[in-house]
């Protein structure tokens, strides 16, 4: 191959390509064809260029395979072992399925992770602006950047939605006849087994159940598209692996029909009066409905179910993404209470009356309907998830919010465009920090404490390098003078100052702790002179050393709460110092 | 706003007015001082309820004198509740406007069904099971038993209804069926008979056709009603059927056999009460003596399906006033019948020689088949009988004598061995079939002042004043004012390879006619978004054809575009269908539903906006001409009115066919494409026949035209009325403010669009 560096992974000779005698290589990207006595690929092709294979029939008598290209071009490859045809059979076969294989890893291959970084970076301008502003600038590492603040630019791209089944994918399944033989060949891909499966939860069950125990893979197949799901005029459901899906469905088709008796406003048998003293239960003969031809009743039946099914498949799907939603926003799993359903139902009712009587044409559109919010549990909605969060005296949102409601920015005086868009930038990137270094109060996780010193020197030096430089910048160039910046100033200089203050009341704490320790090993210290007394006093030698291992124990405790390893080890050195006086 | 409608104050409860509702009001107001009946087409979607109830309350007020009270009738109950719903915004404006509550009392009504609140009998979702548990609790003789036995339950809410509620006036307001329930549930009366006793005094009640067309009920229920009163039929297209049905009895073996039983009942129950209480009967048998007008009760379940007044003043006859002599008179009336129906032809035969042949064979005069019916609710109000269901057969039997003997003209007996539809099933039937619509409706016009009869497609008008034999002091079709065109008719005659489409007899099983017809609906579902509707003209066309389609891959081709729904006999299995069709529009996925005119769901179910951008009908929907009950009426027709079969069958396929296409239309902002899939369409005489706002839309270049043609119209009519529509391109044209309904200049406009038709 043109660069030596792949591997071949499976190498052939005799295989003739336009008459002419060579051999076939696959590597892992493309495959190949040399000439015999030739050191050039005659033929170089990529897989992902390849559109589909084809083989030559089974009777035929020349053993080929057949590559078609994207753009129509066709290549054929002869197999001409010269062992017999078994032989050169099994090759061609060899090379088909590697192929298939090859093909499909190619395909499926994600796109590069640059590629999708660069992907995201041009769909949005603003992130990308912000990675110029900070990455370039090496205020943040890249890996930072792509962490904290492109993960959340994801996050509120919205979830994925789910790709609904198609209407026709089982008509989408051409069979296609073999040659002379008479075979009817299905082609089913995991695509189309994933539609069956969404579609048919019953085929999904039986197919966990059969496969592989009881029957194979094709063969469950072949009475899949024997049974009635898909020739749906076959009527006989005996001895099928799928009459008890049937019954399943049936079931499922009943309690449906039980479900919608609920409907006011479209069962047609309650949308109709009564007549008085109707006989038609009476008048009716009994069996077939007049008129009406069985097999096309059942193939109808089929249709409705096989349309319900999959809208059911989508509404499940949707249903299940909700609940995943739901957990995630409230891992308590306890449901935001239930609305009773039978005031639901006339609710609904007569807000879909009123939806039918609505002209909005002849009304006037002043009166807007805001959305009114719905809250099943009032004091959880009103007192949030607990009490405990409230433990600075300046809350972060608040100290952000009186930064931004600050109205002195620029009022009045209009700045140059170039200004403009500058410092538009500079605030924005700047938000974008005060924005992290804000979430990450209150710091209660050593995590979050790390983030917010890494933040908290990110913005020192963000604030060192940009917002110094556009200052100056500003007064060079411009003749401005601070008060452009003077907002941006400000909340630098909030930040800062909670941060210094949470600094040192995190000092204080850790001072605090300290004394304390130090008063309780003053404390043991004098008990253990109090041991020493005791023990001169009954030279009671073994006593004293298990004593003395519970009171390292007990020093090992009390250093492990306050997670202070210096305390600990002055403590178990002052403690050895003790042992070695004794 | 505050119209002006020919010098009455009208509150109408918006700030903008359609051109027609304005002109509505104002011929609406020409009938009801004329006071006569009058017959209006408009639009469905225009506004029409709102328009006629703020005439009428507007009337109510200002003419007390002349008119009292608003009967409207509605065919489903969710649209009994949507008149409600729109007379309560009407109600609610009014007195923001004016400050003090209007005097106006408007309830809705429908049966025990939706009204019980009986905690065991509501439980049944059967309408008869409802009706005959809470007879078995409320009927005046087992409450008289009851005062003697505290074992034998009793409805309390009915109890507590009886003892004060009916002195107890209900305060003034307007009461859906959920709120006359929830007043039951506050005060602890039955809503059914709250309402019952409420609709003598109510100023607007709004119930079904059936209370007042249906003789049977109509008599108990609506019997008290004074004259000063306007009686509305909503969606009255269909009224001459609804009127036909109600006359007309159909009885086959099983319900003979059943009746056999009953009477067998009936003769044990009369056997023992002769041992224990001989008084009774004794009691009873001097009460018919007198004459049935005592004997009437007005709570009574069962009631005589004739009006004619005479008969319940005469005395009963004497050979049926014994019970026993009754139950004889009745088990030979059931054998005859038995024997009629052993029949191997057809056999059609007029009432009087039906009359004939009960004379001579079973010695049954017409005299005492006259009282049949109020013979047997007499019998069972004096045995206490109280399993009304059971009854039923016995009931039909006896009121197919009662109608058989009164009415010797417009009836016919038709006695068929077996259905058209399958005749290798033996299944005898005897049809007594009402022939002339106007004489269930004849009462209504001689009873009431003003009858108006509207609905979306009334056309061809002339045919209704005919048909149910009334003069119209007023007669209009109005038509829709549209700022942009938001109903896009065509008619589609061939395929792609020019075969004509149609669903003529001949050549709807045509393979080729059964493809075009299934390329049309792909090719349409490619480019229409969201719901599509395509009615076929009868079931059994639509399985045949839903099987050939899937013989030739059209519906996968379907299912591709869109999800296909389809209807089906089973009423809760097209609801269910109906439903998740719905689903699907609402989610943006579109679906196709395949239904039946004159089915159900054509009926019933509106498909507005994203439900139905589209309706495909699938050729002319005739009724089965080789019906002999058809054949019976069209030669009555005829003979009676002077209309010509081929005319009458064109008008009922036409009014059926426009009602599936308007179900798409339910207002300005609403848009949909309406196709007319069959060559007939094209000819003059069908498509004159069609209501004036589609029409007026229907240009010669869009009637005659291919399948691809129609797809190369409707793409770019799409895109424009996708377009945002907003209020300023309606105004003054489709839309009008108060100011500009005020200018001299605007309502003579107004009153030359809709052209007047007074007779």
């Amino acid at each position: 191959m043109s660069s030596k560096s792949e591997d071949i992974i499976l190498q052939l000779s005799n295989v003739r390509y336009k008459k002419n005698n060579g051999s076939l290589y696959l590597s892992s990207k493309r495959i190949g064809w040399m000439m015999d006595n030739e050191d050039t690929f005659h033929i170089n092709i990529q897989y992902t260029d390849i559109k589909n294979q084809k083989v030559s029939p089974e009777g035929k008598p020349k053993v080929q395979l057949q590559l078609v290209l994207n753009d129509q071009m066709t290549h054929t490859f002869h197999f001409t072992n010269p062992e017999g045809k078994e032989k050169q059979v099994a090759e061609r076969n060899k090379v088909k399925e590697k192929l298939t294989q090859l093909i499909i890893q190619n395909k499926r291959k994600p796109p590069d992770e640059l590629m999708e970084k660069k992907r995201v970076l041009e769909e949005n301008p603003h992130l990308k602006e912000l990675y110029v502003a900070l990455v370039r600038t090496e205020i943040l590492s890249p890996d930072d950047f792509w962490k904290e603040i492109a993960g959340q630019y994801k996050q509120a791209l919205g979830p994925t939605l789910d790709v609904g089944v198609s209407g026709a994918f089982l008509a989408d399944i051409k069979p296609q006849t073999d040659g002379s033989n008479g075979r009817v060949l299905y082609n089913i891909t995991p695509e189309i087994m994933v539609a069956i499966f969404k579609t048919y939860p019953a085929v999904k069950k039986k197919h966990e159940e059969y496969v592989p125990h009881q029957m194979s893979e094709a063969e469950f197949w072949t009475r899949f598209f024997q049974s009635h799901y898909y020739s749906v005029h076959t009527t006989s459901r005996s001895e099928n692996v799928f009459s008890e899906c049937a019954k399943y469905d049936d079931k499922e088709w009943m309690r449906d029909i039980c479900t919608i008796q609920n409907d006011p406003l479209c069962n047609l048998n309650d949308i109709y009066e009564d007549k008085p003293l109707e006989m038609e239960s009476d008048l009716k003969v009994a069996g077939v409905k007049a008129g009406s031809n069985h097999i096309h009743a059942t193939m109808i039946k089929r249709f409705n179910q096989h349309s319900l099914n999959i809208l059911k498949a989508q509404t499940a799907s949707e249903k299940e993404k909700m609940c995943e939603e739901m957990l995630a926003k409230n891992p308590d799993a306890i449901a935001n209470g239930d609305a009773e359903p039978e005031l639901n139902l006339t609710k609904n009712k007569k807000i879909r009356l009123d939806e039918k009587l609505h002209y909005e044409d002849l009304e006037r559109v002043s009166k807007e309907n805001k959305p009114s919010l719905v809250i099943h549990q009032r004091k959880r909605y009103l007192a949030g998830p607990s009490p405990d969060l409230i433990l600075d005296e300046i809350r972060p949102e608040e100290a952000s919010r009186r930064g931004r409601s600050n109205p002195t920015l620029t009022a009045g005086n209009v700045l140059p465009r170039d200004l403009h868009s500058e410092l538009g930038k500079v605030y924005s990137s700047a938000g974008e920090l005060f924005r992290h270094f804000w979430s990450c109060f209150p710091p209660r996780t050593p995590q979050l404490k790390e983030k917010l010193h890494r933040m908290h020197t990110t913005l020192c030096k963000y604030h060192e390098t940009t917002v110094r430089e556009f200052q100056e910048m500003a007064i060079r160039e411009y003749n401005r003078k601070n008060n452009i910046l003077e907002h941006l100033q400000d909340m630098f200089q909030i930040a800062n100052s909670k941060y210094e203050h949470w600094k040192s009341r995190n000092e204080d704490a850790k001072c605090i702790k300290l004394k304390f320790l130090m008063q309780n090993t003053l404390y043991l210290m004098r008990n253990i002179s109090v041991f020493r007394l005791l023990k001169e006093k009954s030279n009671l030698k073994m006593k004293t050393f298990v004593l003395f291992d519970i009171l390292l124990y007990l020093i090992f405790i009390c250093c492990k709460i306050t997670l202070n390893i210096l305390c600990f080890k002055y403590l178990a050195h002052s403690y050895l110092k003790d042992k070695n006086l004794i | 706003m505050l119209l002006d409608v020919d010098g009455l104050k009208v509150y109408f409860p918006y700030d903008f007015i359609y051109p027609e509702q304005y002109s509505y009001m104002l011929d609406l107001k020409k009938a009801l001082d004329a006071k006569g009946h009058c017959l209006l087409e408009m639009p469905s979607g225009t506004g029409k309820t709102i328009s006629l109830l703020a005439l009428i309350v507007a009337y109510l007020k200002f003419f007390p004198q002349n008119l009292s009270k608003l009967i409207y009738c509605s065919r489903t109950i969710p649209e009994i509740e949507k008149v409600v719903e729109e007379l309560r915004k009407l109600l609610k404006y009014i007195k923001n406007e004016t400050g003090e509550t209007p005097n106006i009392l408007g309830l809705a009504m429908a049966s025990r069904r939706n009204l019980c609140i009986h905690p065991e009998v509501s439980k049944a979702r059967d309408g008869k099971v409802v009706d005959s548990g809470c007879h078995s609790l409320t009927a005046s003789y087992v409450r008289s038993r009851a005062q003697r036995d505290d074992s034998i339950p009793q409805c309390d809410y009915f109890e507590k209804f009886d003892l004060d509620g009916k002195e107890f006036p209900m305060p003034l307001g307007c009461y859906n069926l959920d709120d006359l329930r929830e007043y039951g549930r506050k005060k602890g009366f039955c809503p059914y008979f709250v309402a019952r006793h409420a609709i003598l005094q109510a100023n607007i009640v709004v119930y079904s056709y059936h209370y007042l067309l249906d003789p049977k009920i109509a008599e108990i229920v609506s019997k008290e009603m004074k004259k000063e009163t306007c009686v509305v039929f909503d969606e009255a297209h269909n009224i001459d059927n609804t009127c036909v049905d109600s006359m007309s009895i159909t009885i086959n073996r099983r319900v003979l056999d059943k009746a056999k039983t009953a009477v067998t009942n009936l003769q044990d129950h009369i056997q023992r009460i002769k041992s224990t209480d001989s008084n009774r009967l004794q009691e009873e048998y001097n009460r018919l003596v007198t004459g049935l007008r005592e004997a009437a009760n007005r709570t009574d379940v069962i009631a005589n399906p004739i009006l004619p007044n005479d008969i319940l003043e005469d005395q009963v006859p004497g050979n049926i006033r014994s019970a026993d002599f009754f139950i004889m008179f009745m088990k030979r009336l059931i054998d005859f019948i038995k024997m009629r129906l052993t029949v191997t032809h057809a056999v059609q035969e007029s009432p009087a020689g039906i009359l004939r042949d009960l004379k001579a064979r079973a010695f049954i005069d017409r005299k005492p088949l006259r009282f049949c019916s109020e013979r047997l609710s007499s019998i069972i109000r004096t045995l206490e009988l109280t399993d009304i269901a059971e009854l039923g057969p016995l009931v039909a039997v006896a009121q197919f004598a009662t109608l058989l003997s009164t009415y010797l003209q417009g009836f016919t007996v038709i006695i068929e061995p077996y259905e058209d539809k399958a005749p290798n099933v033996p299944n005898p039937i005897l049809y007594l079939r009402c022939l002339d619509s106007s004489i269930a409706i004849k009462p209504v016009f001689v009873k009431f002042q003003t009858v108006v009869i509207t609905s979306g497609t009334l056309s061809p008008l002339d045919m209704y004043p005919k048909i149910l034999d009334f003069h119209p002091v007023v007669i209009n079709s109005f038509t829709m004012t549209l700022a942009r065109p938001c109903i896009l008719p065509m008619i589609v005659t061939k395929g792609n390879d020019q075969v004509a489409m149609s669903s003529k007899f001949e050549s709807r099983d045509d393979p080729a006619v059964v493809r075009n017809y299934g390329k049309l609906l792909v090719e349409m579902a490619t480019i229409v978004p969201d719901g599509m509707v395509c009615f076929f003209t009868s079931y059994l066309y639509l399985e045949n054809v839903v099987a050939t389609w899937y013989d030739h891959a059209i519906i996968s081709d379907l299912q591709r575009h869109k999800l296909v729904f389809i209807e089906t006999q089973d009423d809760a299995e097209t609801s269910l269908a109906l439903l998740n069709y719905m689903k699907a529009c609402d989610k943006g996925r579109g679906a196709i539903l395949l239904a039946v005119a004159r089915g159900k769901v054509s009926e019933g179910i509106d498909f507005d906006h994203h439900y139905g951008r589209c309706v495909i009908m699938m050729g002319i929907p005739f009724m089965y001409t080789q019906s002999r009950i058809l054949k019976a009426r069209l030669e009555y027709l005829r003979d009676q009115f002077n209309i010509r079969e081929s005319d009458f069958l064109t008008f009922d396929a036409l009014r059926h066919a426009a009602q599936c296409v308007g179900r798409a239309m339910r207002g300005k902002t609403d848009y949909g494409i309406m196709i007319f899939a069959d060559k007939r369409f094209s000819r003059s005489d069908k498509r004159n026949k069609l209501p004036r706002w589609i029409q007026e839309h229907m240009v010669d270049s869009r009637c005659d035209l291919s399948t691809e043609e129609a797809v190369q119209i409707s793409r770019p009519w799409l895109k424009q009325m996708a377009q945002p529509f907003t209020r300023e391109d309606q105004l003054g044209i489709s839309l009008l403010t108060l100011e500009q309904l005020n200018s001299a200049e605007n309502v003579e406009k107004i009153q030359k669009r809709s052209q007047q038709v007074i007779y």
